[in-house]
C-alpha cells in the first residue's frame, strides 16, 4: 500500500481522539528540535480543532470490538499498519517544516497490548535516537500492557495517556467488554508515581508533560456530576494535566449505543468550561451540580452557579480579593488580573474599567463599583435570567442552531 | 508643533524625548507625512537614542519592552501612544505601569499583546519548503515586524538547518546559514524549485484534510483561529 493512502487511513482512524495539546515541555538538544513550553498550535482543521501533532495510529488491525470505535475488530474496513519508519519520516519531514510539534502515536490493539507496546515504542525510540528528534511526543498508553512497557515508554515520550473510554466501570464492560477498569487504572497510577518520581531527579525526566485521558460524553447514560468528580478525582490524585471530553460521534450500528443524530457539542462544551473553573477558578464538582445532574446548556457554568447563590453577589470590585472576584460572571482570568493590577495604582471607575478592556456586560448584575450598581436591580430571578441571555458570551455559540455551533475546547475564561 | 522623524527606531527614540523636553503633542513619521513648513524636522542621533532607552529601562524594564512592540507594531498612530506612555512613566515611575485605566496604557499594553499573540501564532503559521538546495524556505506576511521576535525560536528549534524566512512586506530575510541567524535587509535572491517537496506536501495535505471530522465541520471557528489574510502562504490552504 502506498504511504499516503497508509497516512489516510491511520489519520482517519486516529481523529476522534481530542488532545493535541503540546505543552508542558521543553525538551532542547536533539539533533532537530524543541519542545515550547506553552505549546503551539500549528493549524485549525475544518471542524475548527487544533492541529498540533501528527495524529496517528500504528495500526488499525484490532483484536477489540468496543462498541463505539470505528476500528472494531466486526466492522468491514481497510486495515493497515505503518513501519517505524514511515512513521519517523513522516513526523521529521513535517515538523522541518514547521507543519506540526511532534508526534501523537496511538494504536489499535494487535494481537495484543504488550505486542503493539513494543512496536509504538520501537518507533518513538528510533525517532529520538537514530532520527535526534527533540520535538513533542505523545504516546498513548494501550490498556492493560506490562507495567515495564509503560516506564519504556515515558523514557522518550513528553506525555503519556491512557484513555478512561467512560465514566464509570458498567459502561466500560458492557461497551469494551475486552478492557476492564483495571487495565486503565493500574497503567495510569503507575505512570503518575513515575512522572511524580521523575520531576524530582535531575537524571532521567519521564513524560516530563505529564499524564492526560479522555472520555466520552454521551455514549452512555452518566450524568455531568459523575464526569465532573471523575475528573476532579483524577486532578487531584493522579495528578493528571488535562482531562478531554469527546462528544460521542456514532459511527457503528450497534443496539448498545443511543440513537444520537449528531455529537452532543454544547454538553462537551459545557464540561470543557466546568472542567477549567475547577483547575483555574478553584470550584469544586459538588459546588456546580449535584447528584445526578446534568450541565445548564443554556448557560456558562459559572453563570449557572451564580443564578444559583445570588445572595453571594453583588460583589464591590474595589476590595473584592482575586478569588471572589474569579467568581463574577463575565470576569475571566486576565480580567481578574488586571483589576488586580489596576486597584495597586487606584480606585476603579466604570469609564476606566471599560479603557482597561474589561468587559461588563454580563458582570454588570454582579458587582458595585466604588458602591454604585449599574445592573438593573431586581429580586426577579427569571428577570435576571432573560437579560443574561441576551448576553451570550461570543457569536460562535448560536443557541438557535446549537449543534452546527462549537467552540474550542481552549475557551478559558468565563 | 508636530514632530517629524526620519523613520527609523532611533528617529523614534530621539522624537519622543524631544517631545518630553519641549511638551509637543504629535509625532509622526516622514513618510506618512512630507514636509511642511510648520513640521519640526529631526535627524536621528544614535547615542542619544541609547541613552533615551536605558532612561527608561533604569524605570522599568518592562516599559522599555513595551515601547519596543509598539515600534514593532508599525499601526497608525503608535508614536502618539507611545508619547502618552512614557509621560505616564515619567510622572508616575514603575508605579505608573499598573495605571491602566489611563487610555494611552491601556491602549499600548493591549497593541504590545497583540503583537505577542502574531508572533505565537507565527510560531506555528510559518511553512517551510525545501529547495532543491537543501534551504528551508518560507514566506511570511504578518501584519506587524515581527521577524525580530521569532528568531530566537526558530534558531533554537531548527539550529543546523540552513533556513530563510523571508517578509514579503518589508523585504527582511531572517537567514540562518552556518551557525549565524541574523535579519538582512535581502531579498532571496535564487530561483526557488520546490520540486522534491510535492511528495510531502501531498502528504501533509492528505493529512489535514483527514483529521477534520465531518460531523463536526465549522469554518467559522477555523477562520476565527486562522483568517484568511495568513492563509496564502500556509501549504494546507496554499495547496488545492
Amino acid at each position: 500500500m502506498e504511504l499516503l493512502e497508509k497516512l489516510e487511513i491511520l489519520a482517519n482512524s486516529a481523529k476522534y481522539d481530542a488532545s493535541c495539546a503540546s505543552s508542558g515541555s521543553d525538551r532542547q538538544g536533539g539533533a532537530i528540535g524543541s519542545a515550547h513550553i506553552s505549546g503551539i498550535c500549528h493549524s485549525w482543521a475544518a471542524d475548527g480543532r487544533c492541529v498540533s501533532l501528527l495524529k496517528i495510529l500504528l495500526t488499525n488491525i484490532c483484536e477489540y470490538d468496543c462498541a463505539y470505535c470505528i476500528n472494531r475488530k466486526s466492522n468491514n474496513i481497510k486495515r493497515t499498519a505503518f513501519s517505524a519508519d514511515e512513521i519517523c519520516r513522516l513526523t521529521a519531514e513535517f515538523y522541518k517544516r514547521n507543519y506540526i510539534e511532534g508526534l501523537f502515536l496511538s494504536s489499535a490493539v494487535i494481537k495484543n497490548p504488550d505486542f503493539t507496546m513494543e512496536l509504538m515504542i520501537k518507533a518513538v525510540k528510533k525517532l529520538r535516537k537514530e532520527y535526534g528528534f527533540a520535538g513533542y511526543i505523545h504516546f498513548k498508553v494501550i490498556p492493560g500492557c506490562d507495567l515495564k512497557l509503560v516506564r519504556e515508554a515515558s523514557i522518550w515520550a513528553d506525555r503519556v495517556s491512557v484513555n478512561i473510554e467512560l465514566p464509570d466501570h458498567k459502561s466500560l464492560e458492557k461497551l469494551c467488554p475486552q478492557k476492564n477498569k483495571e487495565s486503565v487504572f493500574k497503567p495510569m497510577k503507575y505512570a503518575a508515581d513515575l512522572i511524580l518520581e521523575s520531576a524530582q531527579s535531575k537524571k532521567l525526566k519521564m513524560a516530563p508533560a505529564g499524564q492526560s485521558t479522555q472520555l466520552i460524553v454521551g455514549a452512555d447514560e452518566n450524568s455531568d456530576f459523575k464526569i465532573l468528580n471523575l475528573s476532579q478525582w483524577l486532578y487531584n490524585r493522579i495528578y493528571l494535566k488535562r482531562v478531554y471530553y469527546s462528544g460521542f460521534v456514532r459511527l457503528n450500528d450497534d443496539s448498545r449505543l443511543p440513537a444520537l443524530k449528531e455529537p452532543p457539542l454544547i454538553r462537551e462544551h459545557r464540561l470543557y468550561q466546568a472542567d477549567w473553573l475547577m483547575r483555574f477558578y478553584n470550584f469544586k464538582a459538588d459546588e456546580l451540580l449535584k447528584d445526578g445532574e446534568n450541565l445548564n446548556l443554556f448557560f456558562d457554568p459559572k453563570t449557572a452557579w451564580a443564578l444559583k447563590n445570588l445572595d453571594l453577589f453583588p460583589v464591590e470590585i474595589n476590595k473584592a480579593d482575586y478569588e471572589t472576584l474569579l467568581r463574577v460572571p463575565g470576569i475571566g482570568i486576565i480580567s481578574a488580573k488586571k483589576i488586580i493590577k489596576a486597584r495597586k495604582f487606584t480606585s476603579l471607575t466604570a469609564q476606566g474599567l471599560k479603557n482597561m478592556g474589561v468587559s461588563l456586560k454580563k458582570a454588570v448584575y454582579f458587582i458595585t463599583i466604588s458602591g454604585k450598581y449599574y445592573g438593573l436591580r431586581t429580586g426577579n430571578k427569571e428577570r435576571l435570567e432573560n437579560l443574561l441571555l441576551e448576553y451570550k458570551q461570543d457569536e460562535l455559540f448560536d443557541l438557535k442552531s446549537p449543534a452546527r455551533t462549537y467552540i474550542s475546547a481552549n475557551t478559558g475564561n468565563l | 508643533m508636530k514632530i517629524i522623524y526620519d523613520s527609523t527606531y532611533a528617529g523614534f527614540l530621539n522624537a519622543l524625548s524631544k517631545s518630553l523636553e519641549e511638551g509637543h503633542e504629535e509625532i509622526s513619521a516622514f513618510e506618512s507625512e512630507g514636509l511642511f513648513e510648520t513640521n519640526f524636522l529631526i535627524s536621528s542621533d544614535l547615542k542619544a537614542a541609547e541613552a533615551f532607552e536605558n532612561k527608561i529601562e533604569k524605570i522599568s524594564p518592562q516599559a522599555l519592552k513595551v515601547i519596543r512592540l509598539l515600534w514593532l507594531s508599525e499601526s497608525k498612530g503608535f508614536e502618539n501612544l507611545a508619547l502618552g506612555y512614557i509621560k505616564n512613566l515619567f510622572k508616575y515611575g514603575a508605579e505608573g505601569l499598573n495605571n491602566i485605566q489611563n487610555i494611552y496604557v491601556a491602549k499600548s499594553d493591549r497593541i504590545a499583546k497583540k503583537v505577542l499573540s502574531e508572533v505565537h501564532r507565527f510560531k506555528g503559521f510559518v511553512r517551510f519548503s525545501q529547495t532543491a538546495g537543501g534551504l528551508m524556505f518560507a514566506e511570511i506576511e504578518p501584519q506587524h515586524n515581527i521577524l525580530p521576535l521569532i528568531k530566537g525560536h526558530f534558531r533554537t528549534r531548527f539550529g543546523k538547518m540552513p533556513f530563510l524566512i523571508y517578509d514579503k512586506k518589508r523585504k527582511l530575510s531572517l537567514v540562518n546559514i552556518e551557525g549565524k541567524c541574523e535579519i538582512k535587509n535581502i531579498e532571496p535572491d535564487f530561483e526557488a524549485s520546490f520540486e522534491n517537496d510535492a511528495e510531502i506536501e501531498k502528504l501533509w495535505l492528505k493529512f489535514f484534510q483527514t483529521i477534520a471530522i465531518e460531523s463536526r465541520k465549522n469554518e467559522k471557528l477555523q477562520k476565527s483561529f486562522v483568517p484568511l489574510k495568513y492563509r496564502r502562504n500556509m501549504t494546507e490552504f496554499r495547496i488545492k
